[in-house]
């Protein structure tokens, strides 16, 4: 499973980091790589509306907000099916 | 005998090449009286006008801003036409997406000709 | 995605317009646009939300406050949010501001003031960035 952060490096996108690597120890997941993305061009490959963004396996789940922890479980436990 | 000779539906979103894509579309159809725009959000909604233009159509040209390809994704939900043309700012033109609103004139004019180039080409092919 | 900002800024307000192939849904467009430059609201792609990709509509829904600008009365913009469950806070028809609809693609700048005016009717207002500085006191150095 491959996690990305996007956002150019503020304190939200770090908080998010730290939220998705508590999220994928909760969720039990042995295999899952997390990237943060910072380079302006590579963000805009996505669809966001604004930083900070996830995106798991190549698919944007939020962004322009900090998401619950929960919520980036129940984002992991779906992408693992 | 189609209802309409050319019917464009585009993207028209919140980046440059969305708003690059959209005014390329606007002005093929300002310069050409046989071209016309579908809402695309008509299409969303299932609206019968914009249903049935796409249906009419003699040539369906499809041009996204992105590769997310959100008007594709319409299209084929809800119409199920597949376009004739389909063209995308960042891939087909090498458009850099950028989170702005504004793009390049000199973009415009290319991709424009470029467009013009294609939908002329296949009006001239057999059905 | 107009004007990368992080997320520190308060109050997301968002703009959907129609941006639909008349005169009334192209100043709808022209409308948005001129928000997001001043500041005051934040495009985001109503394709997206019409396609139900769900980042894209996760992200719209994260959102404070929604603004739909519909050209005409068939109100695709509004009708295109609510079907993606979106709650729509300001919803503007063109026509119902006694502009006429046609497809001509030109409009006069008051017209084009009296739909800005008419979308920002009601809508919070937003904190402004000083220079070089978000506002939120976290220190990030985004603007």
């Amino acid at each position: 499973m491959e996690i990305k952060i996007l956002g150019t490096g503020c304190p939200k996108c770090k908080r998010l980091e730290q939220l998705a690597r508590e999220a994928v120890e909760e969720a039990g997941v042995d295999e899952a790589t997390i990237i943060h993305v910072t380079k302006m061009d590579e963000i805009m490959a996505y669809p966001i509306l604004s930083t900070p963004g996830l995106v798991i396996n190549e698919v944007l789940k939020s962004s322009g907000r900090l998401p619950r922890k929960e919520e980036i479980i129940q984002w992991i436990k779906e992408a693992q099916k | 005998m189609p209802k309409y000779k050319v019917v464009i539906a585009t993207c028209y979103g919140a980046a440059n090449t969305g708003q690059l894509a959209g005014a390329v579309a606007t002005e093929l159809v300002k310069e050409n009286p046989d071209y016309t725009l579908v809402c695309l959000p008509a299409v969303a909604i299932d609206k019968d006008t914009g249903l049935d233009k796409i249906k009419e159509a003699e040539r369906f040209v499809i041009i996204e801003g992105c590769p997310v390809m959100c008007c594709s994704k319409i299209v084929e939900q809800h119409s199920g036409r597949k376009p004739d043309i389909r063209v995308e700012m960042v891939q087909d033109y090498g458009v850099k997406k950028a989170p702005t609103l504004t793009y390049d004139e000199a973009d415009k004019e290319r991709i424009k000709q470029d467009v013009k180039r294609r939908i002329e080409a296949k009006l001239t092919e057999k059905a | 995605m107009a004007d990368q900002r992080c997320e520190c800024e308060a109050t997301a307000i968002l703009v959907f317009p129609c941006s639909g192939g008349s005169n009334v849904g192209q100043m709808a467009n022209a409308a948005a646009v001129e928000l997001t430059k001043r500041g005051r609201a934040n495009m985001y792609c109503l394709a997206g939300m019409g396609a139900h990709i769900s980042g894209m509509v996760d992200s719209a829904a994260g959102a404070d406050y929604r603004i739909a600008i519909d050209g005409c009365a068939v109100a695709c913009a509004r009708k295109t949010l609510e079907h993606a469950g979106l709650r729509v806070d300001r919803a503007v028809v063109l026509t119902d501001l006694g502009i006429k609809k046609n497809h001509e693609f030109a409009w006069s700048e008051d017209d084009l003031q009296r739909v800005i005016q008419a979308a920002l009717e009601g809508a919070p207002q937003v904190v402004q960035a000083a220079e070089g500085d978000c506002g939120c006191g976290c220190d990030c150095g985004c603007r």
